[in-house]
């Protein structure tokens, strides 16, 4: 067995025992010799697609700046059945947009962000913590140097991002916005311009490198 | 008594105008402001009947509105050079940035039930697996217990003046009954122990009950996580001995 073969099993049996997403210095460092991350990616890219030619149950996902081996979505009804634990979990409105404001303009103070919503979020803001989605960054350098915030590696993981740059641009729901509201606008443009969207998210996970299987892990979940 | 609700029908007075342009199929870069004042207050009208709870950003929101409304029956004074703003303009820049967040926030809300779907490796795993032979070490501090506590006693529904307590909680019978329930189960989660409590005194009594079991070092704490759930072990060691 040559030594490219090595590291793609010693990778599979890291990702298979861990319990939550390891970075690709993790792995190397768990590995050790001289491995470098592009090996590791490399691996999980050949990991990936054997499981997708041999379609196997699981992909290995990046998620939360990390790599984690998840079940294909299409066996969430069975996993649910063994652990009911696994409830279904749905955050407020509110925090939802507090959330997105803090991810696209962090570091950002607690005033910016009722600023934009036009309502108070101490709240929000203290819920978000105690859940660990949002982290502080340090003080605005202003009178009373306010808080600032950021998102944490568990709002990625809770949201399936790989990491920030996994979001859409935020200009991106701008022309959602037009199109909502000039109604002379015909409407076949934003569909165009929300197919834009999803393909362009597509483009930076492929850009991501190695989730070369993550495409098609989408096309399983819509099928569903 | 009165109660108020506040239900979550518009996330703010920028999400009921938002509402409010949608609805009348208004050009947001045009707003017709004396109509949609007078829509904002009807709605204003309609929540205050419903008894809800109208937070202050409302009424702020409307004063905006109707200064902008007077702006516009003003006069325009043009100087040659600048241009004489719309008095709209920063309102709309307002929901126009508002609108993004909130589209932005919907693209949140399918990640989230997409992730939902996506199944991998228990954080749970058996003891068993985790702990080596006197490997239990009490890493908590008081502090994340006194959390749990607080936060269970806040669950707690409160008590009824009229109500003659009859049960008599004591320390010493919760240790008991923790000790029980470890001897049928692993581990105890301290948050699923404050769950079922009926008062206060039962909360208090469980809690003291805990540490004093603690300090005896006939159970372990155990957080597998950092502000995690705290989970109970009893010490296997002392019931040998």
């Amino acid at each position: 067995m040559n030594e490219k073969d090595e590291i793609v099993r010693l990778v599979e049996a890291i990702l298979m025992v861990a319990d939550h997403p390891l970075s690709l210095k993790e792995i190397s460092d768990v590995i050790g010799a001289d491995v470098t991350s592009s090996q590791i990616s490399d691996a999980i890219e050949v990991l990936n697609r054997f499981y997708e030619d041999s379609n196997r149950s699981f992909r290995i996902r990046h998620i939360a700046k990390g790599w984690q081996l998840f079940v294909l979505p299409e066996f969430s009804p069975w996993i649910r059945k063994l652990y009911i634990a696994y409830r279904q979990e749905r955050l407020s409105r509110a925090a939802l947009e507090t959330l997105a404001i803090i991810a696209y303009k962090q570091p950002i103070t607690k005033v910016e962000i009722e600023q934009i919503r036009g309502v108070a979020c101490d709240g929000v803001i203290r819920g978000l913590f105690e859940k660990n989605f949002i982290k502080i960054e340090g003080r605005k350098e202003v009178p009373g140097r306010p808080f600032l915030y950021g998102t944490t590696d568990q709002f990625l993981n809770y949201f399936g991002l790989g990491s920030l740059k996994d979001l859409p641009k935020l200009e991106e729901f701008e022309h959602i916005i037009g199109e909502i509201s000039q109604q002379e606008v015909d409407l076949g443009l934003g569909e165009v311009k929300v197919t834009d969207r999803e393909n362009r998210c597509t483009d930076s996970e492929v850009a991501q490198s190695t989730g070369k299987d993550q495409p098609e892990d989408r096309e399983v979940e819509t099928e569903n | 008594m009165s109660y108020e609700v506040k239900l979550d029908i518009f996330e703010g007075p920028l999400d009921l105008l938002l509402y409010l342009i949608k609805k009348e199929e208004i050009n947001i870069y045009d707003i017709p402001i004396s109509y949609i004042t007078e829509q904002y207050l009807h709605y204003l009208d309609v929540m205050k009947m419903l008894d809800l709870n109208i937070a202050g950003e409302y009424l702020v929101m409307a004063a905006t509105l109707m200064q902008i409304k007077s702006r516009m029956l003003l006069p325009k004074v043009k100087d040659d050079d600048e241009e004489v703003e719309d008095p709209r303009k920063e309102l709309v820049d307002q929901l126009l940035e508002y609108q993004k967040f909130k589209e932005a926030a919907g693209y949140l809300r399918e990640r989230e039930s997409e992730r939902q779907e996506w199944f991998t490796r228990l954080h749970h795993p058996e003891i068993e697996d985790v702990f080596e032979e006197g490997e239990f070490v009490l890493t908590n501090n008081v502090f994340d217990l006194l959390t749990a506590f607080s936060r269970a006693l806040k669950n707690v529904p409160e008590d009824v003046v009229h109500e003659i307590i009859v049960d008599n909680y004591t320390v010493e019978d919760k240790m008991h009954e923790l000790l029980h329930l470890l001897l049928e189960n692993k581990y105890v989660r301290v948050n699923a122990l404050f769950h079922q409590v009926k008062s206060r005194l039962e909360l208090v009594a469980i809690f003291l009950a805990v540490l004093e079991l603690v300090r005896l070092g006939e159970v372990l704490i155990r957080q597998p996580s950092l502000f995690g759930e705290i989970e109970l072990y009893r010490n296997e060691q002392v019931l040998l001995s």
